[in-house]
């Protein structure tokens, strides 16, 4: 499985003390991504000019020449780049970083589990992506982390093959389910995929009794229309497991990320949603008897 | 709602559980009302004294406390519900305030706690008594003299006392009726006991003295228990009165103190929980008070610490976890185990280490029994310019870490051994003929009141009158020791880039011409503060070889040298003269304090600095070793944060961890403070062992408390 980030103390992936393991790979490319290094499976190169001081090993050490420093240009040719890590491993000023390590699923557990003393009774780890779900071996690592007697949670959008889902569901305590838009054609103009997939496989972990917490991004004129929260309460009521809706704030710090993977930024200050859009869909929710959850 | 507004890095803003008037008197004390009023007067002048050249030493100190007592201001402040002021500036500064023509006599004491208890429990007359009855018949001539000046102490107590009781008589009818009580007898309710104790503690403080309370809800718990059960007090009352105490402990915050390392220093401690020698967890209702008390108005002047075990209770727990969440760094944790096996090791007697508390800072004694003081050790120093020799530029060329190691191992010896023989010298000249006599010292009667075995041996506190004597060596700079030691490791051994002389030869031109290697060793090598275990391996190392240099002198002398780790802030006077590190750092940086990991080169959060800083044995660190970590308001939102913080103290305990200060920090609150002083007189930081407004900080110190928390201001030029 190929790991982004392990990130420890994390006090906003669930309940209590977690640490949050970023799996690198998802089937969906949301325009608004706050995580756009965890989108490709492939391994990656972030570029932080800022801290480049000019020395350049990467350009003499890139076997694809994908390195340009000139007297007025820095910057890497994503076209040619292999992600072989070359530049990184030459880099003393830490501005060229390797995105994605290969891991066994015995080798997270006993990332995670070095914070254990942390976790207490309702800590525990957090798997994120990317989508988890789509991680080579992730009922593997499932079932460990179970065994381990950890809380376990997980991110998902929810398009993953429904066998894996069936199959994660024993060794999961909680999820928490991205529904990235209600209507199927904004859908899959915002995340290029249609949403059958997640609403059947949402339906999958219903039946199977899992416990689920609905979350909705907040994107400024994406998201915010008022017809869609009616929908996200519809679909609340419609599945008995979920426990409530988590409204979330877009924040474009996927921006800088962006920029530094060397991809299109699609990110804007202005899809930052208003107090008065986050408290119209909170009314609009809790008119229809859906619980909500707001953590700023 | 109320007026008064005390700040928070807590969003959701602090509970209002005290009644106005009293967090009015909150506000105007941390504001500095009473500081100003005490600077005002910063002594009281004794003049001729007839007799003076002819008089002992503690007669002269007994004739000038006289007039102290008489001449000094009384201050009695509208919304107080407990009685007694240190009203003289010069104690503030750490000096009895009584001059000969404008010329200070003595200095005065501080790194202790001492036993309130005595007071509290025997009352003046009591204690009084029980000291006439010592028998001195095999005292010596200055044994007599320091017995006494004790009396005379307890005269002089008495005379400040009916000035109080003069002073309250007319319009403080409740005041009053408290003092015609106490001190003099012994408490019977817990109004009563707070005023003894706080007529103690500002008697003290009043001679100069900077001592710690201690275990307060130990010696105030049974009775404000026993005044519940009878259905004399309510929880709501004793708060008042408890709150009067802290607002008062406030005293000294002056208006515009000068700047400084901060001006909340005055060691006076405060320690609650914990458990007794039955196991038992002691945690009461005081307990809780106190810290209501501080989540509510942010008093950072009795800088408290927490004993915390597998049987704290939860609502306490969570109580702790709220309090923090504010900010301010007003709580520190002990780990009580490891503080016990530490204790044990050390030699303590099983039914002493139940009753630990502090000097009033963190460095853990056993309360009212011992003398303390410590010796602070740059051991990063030692590494370059001992061991290294980076400045002289004959340098030292090691094979490998092995050699290395033994060199700098056996520098620790020498250096500990010196500095301890040294200072036995100071105390007991003749030790080295197995005498136990101190030199005579100053007199400090007051303090001998309330510590144990100096009445009753005629020795004062600093003459070896204590049953315990500890002069605790502290380690210095052991983050970048760790990072150091791993950087040659890797530079000179692993990957052999640079011979060790050559390194030395680098470190001593500051890095010039070997900039690549620098962002090397800074970006590329592990360090200590990520539970990377090479980097972890070479601190632990450090602090066991630290901990073998001070075996030899740790028992068995009249004074005993156990260990333990801190910088107290001393990185920023050290850069002064430490040269550049191998761990890519230029000379004149602020390198790491306490047993905290170098400023920026800890990335795997909170978590893993606690695992690293647990990777040693720190039961061996005897005194302490402190580790200061630094949390951002916005990890700390609503309820899962508090669980957070219940999980990081939990795991600090479980791993073994002693000391941990942890403290909520706003960087761009700081930053509009540094910005606007005036905006900010009552924000407070944890500094080190003490807590400071920040406002009251030099630029150096404020620099120092913004790159721990994640912030690196730019040089002033």
């Amino acid at each position: 499985m190929r790991v982004v980030e392990i990130q420890r103390f994390c006090t906003h992936d669930g309940p209590g003390v977690r640490t949050t393991v970023f799996f690198k790979g998802c089937p969906l490319r949301c325009v608004w991504c706050h995580n756009p290094e965890t989108q490709k499976r492939e391994r990656q190169i972030m570029l932080y000019t800022s801290l480049c001081t000019g020395c350049g090993a990467c350009v003499s050490a890139c076997p694809k020449g994908a390195q340009i420093l000139t007297q007025s240009e820095r910057y890497r040719d994503v076209s040619l780049c292999q992600g072989c890590g070359a530049c990184a491993k030459v880099c003393l000023a830490d501005a060229c970083r390797v995105v994605g390590t290969d891991m066994t699923a015995d080798e997270v557990v006993d990332q995670v589990m070095r914070d254990a003393a942390f976790y207490g009774e309702q800590g525990g780890v957090t798997l994120s992506g990317g989508e988890p779900l789509c991680a080579d071996g992730i009922v593997e690592l499932l079932r460990l982390l179970k065994q381990k007697g950890l809380h376990v949670l997980v991110e998902t959008a929810g398009f993953c093959d429904p066998e894996i889902l069936r199959a994660a569901i024993p060794y999961v305590d909680e999820f928490y389910w991205d529904i990235k838009h209600t209507d199927p054609e904004l859908h899959k103009q915002y995340t290029g995929a249609d949403p059958a997939l997640m609403l059947r496989n949402l339906r999958v972990a219903d039946s199977l009794g899992a416990r689920i917490r609905l979350r909705c991004l907040l994107v400024n004129g994406l998201t915010t229309d008022q017809a869609h929260y009616a929908r996200v309460a519809q679909l609340y009521h419609s599945h008995h497991s979920c426990y409530g809706v988590q409204l979330l704030r877009y924040h474009p710090m996927g921006s800088s990320k962006a920029r530094a993977l060397g991809i299109a930024n699609r990110g804007s200050g202005e899809w930052m949603p208003a107090n008065k859009q986050i408290k119209s869909a909170l009314e609009i929710l809790t008119r229809q008897g859906v619980p909500v959850i707001i953590e700023d | 709602m109320s007026e008064y507004l005390f700040p928070t890095a807590d969003k959701t803003g602090r509970p209002v559980r005290l009644c106005e008037s009293t967090r009015g008197f909150a506000m105007e004390s941390l504001q500095g009302k009473y500081g100003s009023q005490t600077m005002a007067v910063p002594y009281v002048e004794v003049g001729a004294i007839p007799g003076w050249d002819d008089m002992c030493e503690h007669d002269r100190y007994a004739a000038a406390l006289d007039i102290l007592v008489r001449e000094c201001p009384i201050r009695i402040c509208e919304h107080e519900r407990v009685c007694g002021a240190a009203t003289l500036g010069a104690a503030v500064r750490h000096q009895v305030p009584v001059a000969r023509e404008g010329r200070i006599i003595w200095p005065s004491v501080s790194h202790l706690t001492v036993d309130f208890g005595i007071l509290v429990k025997e009352g003046i007359l009591g204690v009084r008594e029980r000291i006439k009855k010592i028998d001195t018949s095999c005292f010596d001539q200055p044994a007599m003299d320091r017995h006494r000046c004790l009396l005379s102490t307890l005269d002089a107590m008495q005379v400040w006392h009916a000035r109080y009781l003069e002073a309250t008589k007319e319009r403080y009818p409740h005041l009053h009726s408290l003092l015609l009580r106490v001190p003099l007898h012994p408490a019977t309710t817990f109004e009563e006991a707070v005023q003894s104790l706080w007529f103690g503690f500002a008697f003290l403080r009043l001679g100069g003295n900077w001592p710690g309370i201690g275990c307060i809800d130990r010696l105030l718990g049974p009775y404000l228990k026993n005044d519940l059960a009878a259905g004399r007090i309510t929880m709501d009352q004793a708060r008042e009165v408890l709150a009067s105490m802290f607002i008062k402990g406030c005293e000294w915050i002056e208006t515009d103190t000068p700047r400084g390392s901060g001006d909340a220093q005055h060691y006076q401690n405060i320690v609650l929980g914990g458990t007794d020698q039955s196991g038992c967890d002691v945690t009461c209702e005081v307990s809780y008070l106190c810290l209501e008390i501080v989540e509510e108005l942010g008093i950072s002047d009795f800088p408290i610490s927490v004993r915390l075990n597998a049987k704290t209770p939860a609502p306490f727990l969570r109580l702790l976890a709220r309090v923090m969440r504010h900010g301010g760094g007003v709580v520190a944790l002990y780990n009580e185990q490891i503080v016990y096996d530490a204790l044990r090791k050390q030699g303590y007697p099983e039914q002493e280490i139940y009753d630990f508390a502090n000097d009033g800072c963190w460095e853990t004694q056993i309360p009212g029994k011992t003398y303390f003081s410590y010796m602070p050790m740059d051991f990063l120093h030692l590494l370059l310019q001992d061991v290294l020799h980076v400045a002289e530029g004959d340098f030292a060329d090691f094979a490998d870490m092995e050699s290395l190691r033994a060199a700098y191992a056996a520098c620790m010896k020498q250096k500990v051994a010196q500095a301890c023989k040294s200072l036995l010298d100071g105390f007991v000249p003749a030790w080295r003929e197995g005498s136990e006599a101190f030199r005579l010292a100053i007199p400090t009667p007051m303090i001998d009141l309330f510590e144990h075995g100096c009445a009753e041996s005629g020795k004062g506190y600093t003459e070896g009158g204590t049953p315990y004597r500890v002069i605790s060596p502290h380690m210095g700079g052991v983050g970048d020791v760790a990072n150091a030691l791993c950087a040659i490791d890797h530079l000179c051994f692993i990957e052999k880039k640079l011979s060790t002389a050559q390194l030395c030869e680098i470190l001593r031109n500051d890095w010039q011409g070997h900039e690549d290697v620098a962002m090397y060793a800074k970006n590329k090598l592990p360090h200590y503060g990520n539970s990377d275990g090479e980097a972890d391996a070479h601190y632990a190392w450090a602090v066991e070889a630290f901990a073998d240099a001070c075996a030899p002198y740790a028992h068995g002398y009249p004074i005993a040298f156990p260990p333990g780790i801190s910088t107290f802030g001393r990185q920023i006077e050290w850069r002064a003269h430490r040269t550049a590190v191998p761990h890519g750092h230029r000379r004149g940086e602020i390198l790491a304090g306490n047993t905290s990991p170098t400023p920026g080169t800890d990335t795997a959060g909170a978590t893993a600095i606690v695992r690293s800083y647990c990777a040693a044995d720190l039961s061996r660190m005897t005194t302490g070793a402190a580790l200061d970590i630094k949390l951002y308001p916005g990890t700390l939102e609503g309820e899962n944060g508090l669980c957070a913080l219940e999980g990081l103290m939990k795991g600090f305990c479980a791993l073994g961890g002693y000391f941990m200060q942890v403290d909520v920090l706003d960087v761009q609150t700081l930053l509009d403070a540094r910005e606007h002083p005036e905006q900010y007189k009552t924000l407070s930081v944890r500094v080190s062992g003490w807590n400071a407004r920040f406002v009251t900080l030099d630029d150096a110190w404020q620099r120092m408390v913004l790159e721990r928390a994640g912030y690196l201001p730019e040089e002033k030029t």
